[in-house]
């Protein structure tokens, strides 16, 4: 009967993706490219591993278990690694490896003593796991007791032990297995059959380069049937990486891509236009991109919401209104876009208005409405192409809140006036439905900006609209469902008698496209090169060849 | 559990099934929180009936900002509104759980929000009615005729009226008359007379040695506490306010102190969450009394009542020895040793509006919408009509918050209270269910979800 004090409901105060809208880029990620993912950024680890579970199935010492078995082979793989190159990068434990050797950089031998390279339970294997299913090197078992390595999985193993097939380790490696120190020259010896590095010129290339590639799985670029596997995907996308890189001009950054494929689709864009074979994949990145500076928009004018609180003791939703009525004016969207609009107050324009009036400012031809919205989205030069707008927002920041806050208006509007003509029928549009109302899906926003804009909604409604419904209301369940799942306290702003505080920062950023492991992927197979003095990149013969049997297989 | 140990309030409410009914009332609300964190569990243990009762202002805010958080208003809870005049709070935190044999109120100062129920520092009292633990039924039956007055006096949705009837007839015991009150516990509520009348009278004149005051919020001129002092004549107040949280004016508590008020003020020691807590700590040479529960150190939480431009309130009076029983409340890292001067303390400034100042300009609507249900294929509205109207007006429409909006014409004929049926479109099914009492929005799903069901 005593009053007591009540214990906070959470646990921790850690997260990301505070809105809870990245998951969908996932799903399409994981559709288009599923082999890899971000942490998965060596080409060589899939034979590596491949053979470590050939050979802890063969033989393994009395006991051990497989976690016990491939922390020692892949311990003896990582000090190998770093002994040969030490500037290897993507080596998983890399810097335990590094520490480790330094210690004993002048002795004949090295313990084998650092099984903790990484916390996982089965080292590096733990991300590979996962693409190495999905790749079908490794199945479980008919009874689901246990996992299997398949045929493309025991070929890959084979070449992998081939690579080293010369090497004392090779031979001795049982003993190694158990031993507690390991010869130095027998670690450089090893390393130059096993380093990341070396894939191109050892046997394993050929066979990895066919699985990433997939050539025996169908090409299946369409998400809504679901019966095809997706692995003919990493084709599609791998193919499409070699087709921008035989038109490249400067290395092929995620930046580079997502540009080339938002606007792969327009007549006048010189940078990139795609083998025809592999539209279908552009679509469906585009329409990646299009969702993931979708969730970009909406996380800036998150950032904004809580800027504004930061500044302020508390305040109401409805003076962050007046806000950004008073903020979002004519002469920052004008400076944003270099337009000019004529200077009414936006807000209480009838949204259709305000985008006839963009359409209009940007100069794009007189006519029916749809036929303007088809117009745009067919130049790439257009100052209201949604990319140009993203990297106009994605390079301004909250100390210019007018300009960022206008960008990040113009960004959803831009994106509306885009999307807003495509086919609903297309495969592509599948990911504009992903995610639902729960994960605020690109369908729902094109929608109900469609609603607004055909019932003359006024663009203040419709930033009300967005601010309440896309950005607190969606901060406040995805906060509740990290809560329930974890007890982690990840909201940003505080609610309390009606009132909005301040609690910490948030930021915009893009999800991980999974395009640099990639192609990083390609240049571990010497699919493409680049001219140290141009640092243009170009595709080699393998590569050549490789792109030639995509786009020619594809199209059959 | 101990009797002093922090409490975790979701743990609380879902630690023990044969609730049936579940009545909450609160300040403000996050519908999303409520629905995943308190609705989920206390539905996963069979307790079926639910009823909100919350301002009317921060109602209007959690519909109209927050709508888009909600799935289950209107049908698996009723939510009623609280309208008090205009800046006066309907103020009360707590939950009342009742079942045909158990109870639990769990009664305190967090509001029913995620920062409210687990964020804060909140303070709260849990209470338990069972056959073999009948002590504490006079104050569970106090709590429920509050209840049932705010009901009567605030409430007039037909449905809250039929789930509290269920409610009693399923608990009789909130009903048997008791006259052995408990002189340890008292539940006060202010809604005829105020919390320091009812203070005074239980101090009954006793040399109060100390009072300690911690709050969120003083009023604009430390009004409260002049009159504490004043009714009380303690010989040290010690005033608690969290730095750069707390709202109040330094200046006003430095003129008290010039005015030789024994007043000196103490940071709160964690500043990492907010203190939305209540508390006054009186000691005198027999006893001590703590005061926990939603009132503020303010005019509108402690010195009026409803209807002389004050909050509506609820507390616990715990009354014990000997006078350092409560220490467990204010433990070194709370409360510094030192004192320092009101200026120290940082305060917010107590700009905003003030829940209970009077605001004699403030007009009340004209129109008030105090019920909204569906029977087969009528809607049915409950409406309070306010004062005269401008002959201008010809007509009223209902607009239905959809996209686009669907506007009904209504019929209404002068005079205080009426009913009005508007017909429907036959497409009106496919585009509004209800969001509860007074509140329509896009109907994500197709299916009709406007009936409340226990």
């Amino acid at each position: 009967m005593n009053p007591r004090w009540i214990t906070p409901i959470y646990q921790e105060e850690t997260g990301q993706d505070y809105l809870g809208l990245r998951l969908v880029q996932e799903h399409i990620v994981d559709f288009l490219l599923p082999g890899i993912i971000t942490i998965t950024p060596r080409a060589r680890y899939y034979a590596f591993y491949s053979w470590l579970l050939v050979e802890y199935a063969q033989k393994h010492p009395t006991g051990w278990s497989f976690n016990r078995f491939i922390k020692r082979r892949e311990q003896i793989f990582g000090l190998a690694n770093v002994i040969f190159d030490r500037s290897v990068v993507g080596l998983a434990g890399y810097q335990k490896f590094a520490a480790h050797w330094q210690n004993y950089l002048d002795a004949p031998e090295i313990p084998l003593t650092v099984d903790d390279y990484l916390q996982a339970g089965r080292g590096g294997y733990d991300a590979y796991a996962g693409v190495m299913r999905t790749l079908e090197l490794v199945a479980e078992h008919e009874d689901q007791q246990g996992w299997e390595v398949t045929l493309k999985g025991q070929a890959l193993a084979a070449a992998f032990a081939q690579a080293i097939a010369g090497t004392r380790y090779y031979r001795q490696r049982r003993h190694y297995d158990e031993a507690e120190t390991i010869e130095v020259d027998v670690l450089l010896e090893y390393g130059a059959g096993c380093a990341l590095d070396l894939l191109a010129q050892q046997p394993d290339q050929l066979p990895t380069l066919a699985c990433l590639f997939a050539f025996d799985t169908p090409f299946a670029p369409d998400p809504r049937r679901v019966e095809n596997s997706r692995l003919g995907n990493m084709r599609g996308t791998l193919g499409l990486l070699l087709d921008m890189l035989t038109q490249a001009e400067q290395p092929l950054t995620e930046n580079v891509f997502r540009r080339h494929v938002a606007n792969a689709t327009c007549t006048d864009y010189p940078a990139y236009q795609p083998a025809s074979a592999l539209h279908p994949f552009v679509a469906q990145w585009q329409m990646f991109q299009w969702r993931d500076i979708y969730t970009y928009g909406l996380y800036a004018l998150w950032s904004y919401f809580l800027h504004w609180l930061k500044g302020r003791d508390r305040d109401s939703f409805e003076n962050f209104g007046e806000h950004v009525a008073a903020v979002l004016s004519p002469t920052a969207v004008n400076n944003t876009l270099n337009l000019s609009l004529p200077s009414t107050n936006i807000g209480q324009l009838s949204l259709k208005q305000h985008l006839a009036d963009l359409l209009d400012a940007a100069g794009a031809p007189l006519g029916e409405w749809h036929e303007r919205c088809h117009t745009l989205a067919g130049s790439s030069q257009s100052p209201l192409n949604p990319q140009t707008v993203y990297e106009k927002l994605a390079a301004s920041n909250l100390q210019t809140p007018d300009v960022y806050l206008a960008a990040s208006w113009l960004l959803l509007a831009t994106l509306y006036l885009r999307l807003c003509t495509l086919p609903r029928e297309s495969a592509a549009w599948h990911w504009a439905e992903e995610g639902g109302a729960r994960r605020r899906s690109l369908a729902l926003f094109v929608a109900g900006m469609e609603q607004r804009s055909e019932n003359d909604v006024s663009v203040q409604e419709t930033w009300q609209w967005l601010f309440r419904d896309y950005v607190i209301a969606q901060h406040t369940l995805a906060s509740l469902d990290k809560w329930r799942q974890r007890r982690a306290n990840t909201f940003h702003f505080r609610y309390e008698d009606g009132w909005f505080s301040f609690v910490r920062d948030g930021r915009a950023d893009l999800s991980a496209p999974r395009i640099r492991q990639a192609v990083d992927m390609l240049r571990d197979l010497a699919l493409f090169a680049v001219d140290p003095e141009t640092n243009r990149p170009f595709l080699t013969d393998l590569g050549h060849q490789t792109w030639q049997q995509v786009v020619e297989g594809n199209h059959e | 559990m101990s009797e002093f140990a922090p409490l975790q309030l979701l743990d609380a409410l879902a630690e023990h099934e044969g609730y049936e009914t579940a009545v909450y009332c609160t300040y403000s609300i996050d519908l999303a929180f409520f629905e995943e964190a308190v609705l989920r569990r206390l539905r996963h243990n069979r307790c079926r009936r639910h009823i909100i009762f919350v301002d009317s202002e921060r109602y209007a805010d959690t519909i109209s900002q927050w709508r888009d958080c909600t799935q289950f208003v209107g049908q698996q809870y009723l939510l009623v509104p609280v309208r008090l005049h205009p800046f006066q709070a309907f103020h009360p935190k707590l939950t009342l759980l009742v079942g045909p044999e158990r109870g639990r109120l769990l009664l305190g100062s967090g509001n029913l929000t995620f920062t409210g129920f687990g964020q804060n520092h909140e303070l709260y009292t849990c209470l338990d009615w069972t056959p073999d633990q009948p002590e504490t039924a006079p104050l569970f039956q106090a709590t429920w005729q509050l209840i049932e007055t705010i009901q009567a006096q605030w409430g007039h949705n037909r449905l809250v009226n039929e789930a509290l009837r269920k409610t009693a007839y399923q608990a009789p015991w909130l009903s048997t008359s008791t006259t052995d009150k408990s002189e340890h516990l008292a539940f006060w509520h202010n809604i005829d007379t105020s919390l320091l009348d009812q203070l005074e009278q239980v101090v009954n004149r006793a040399e109060v040695k100390r009072l300690t005051i911690l709050t969120p919020f003083l009023d604009k001129q430390a009004e409260a506490i002049a009159e504490l002092h004043r009714r009380l004549q303690p010989a040290e107040i010690r005033l608690i306010l969290q730095p750069q949280q707390a709202v109040g004016d330094a200046t006003a508590l430095a003129v008290l102190q010039a005015q030789a008020v024994p007043l000196t003020c103490y940071p709160f020691g964690d500043n990492n969450r907010y203190l939305h807590a209540k508390l006054l700590l009186i000691e005198t040479d027999t006893a001590v009394y703590a005061l926990s529960g939603s009132a503020n150190c303010t005019r509108p939480a402690l010195l009026a009542t409803p209807l002389s431009k004050g909050n509506l309130e609820t507390v616990l009076l715990r009354q014990t020895e000997p006078s350092n029983y409560f220490d467990y409340l204010l433990p070194a890292n709370l409360l510094p040793n030192n004192p320092v001067a009101p200026s120290e303390i940082n305060l917010r400034p107590p700009t905003l509006p003030e829940t209970g100042d009077s605001a004699e300009t403030a007009l009340s609507p004209i129109l008030q919408l105090l019920d909204l249900r569906l029977e087969s294929d009528i809607l049915h509205l409950q409406l309070r009509w306010q004062g005269s109207v401008s002959t201008a007006v010809i007509g009223w429409q209902l607009q239905l918050d959809t996209t686009p909006p669907v506007y009904l014409p209504l019929t209404l004929t002068e005079g205080q209270q009426h009913t009005a049926v508007p017909l429907l479109p036959p497409d009106w099914g496919h585009l509004v269910d209800t969001a509860g009492i007074g509140q329509g929005r896009e109907c994500a799903r197709r299916r009709p979800c406007w009936r409340y069901t226990e």
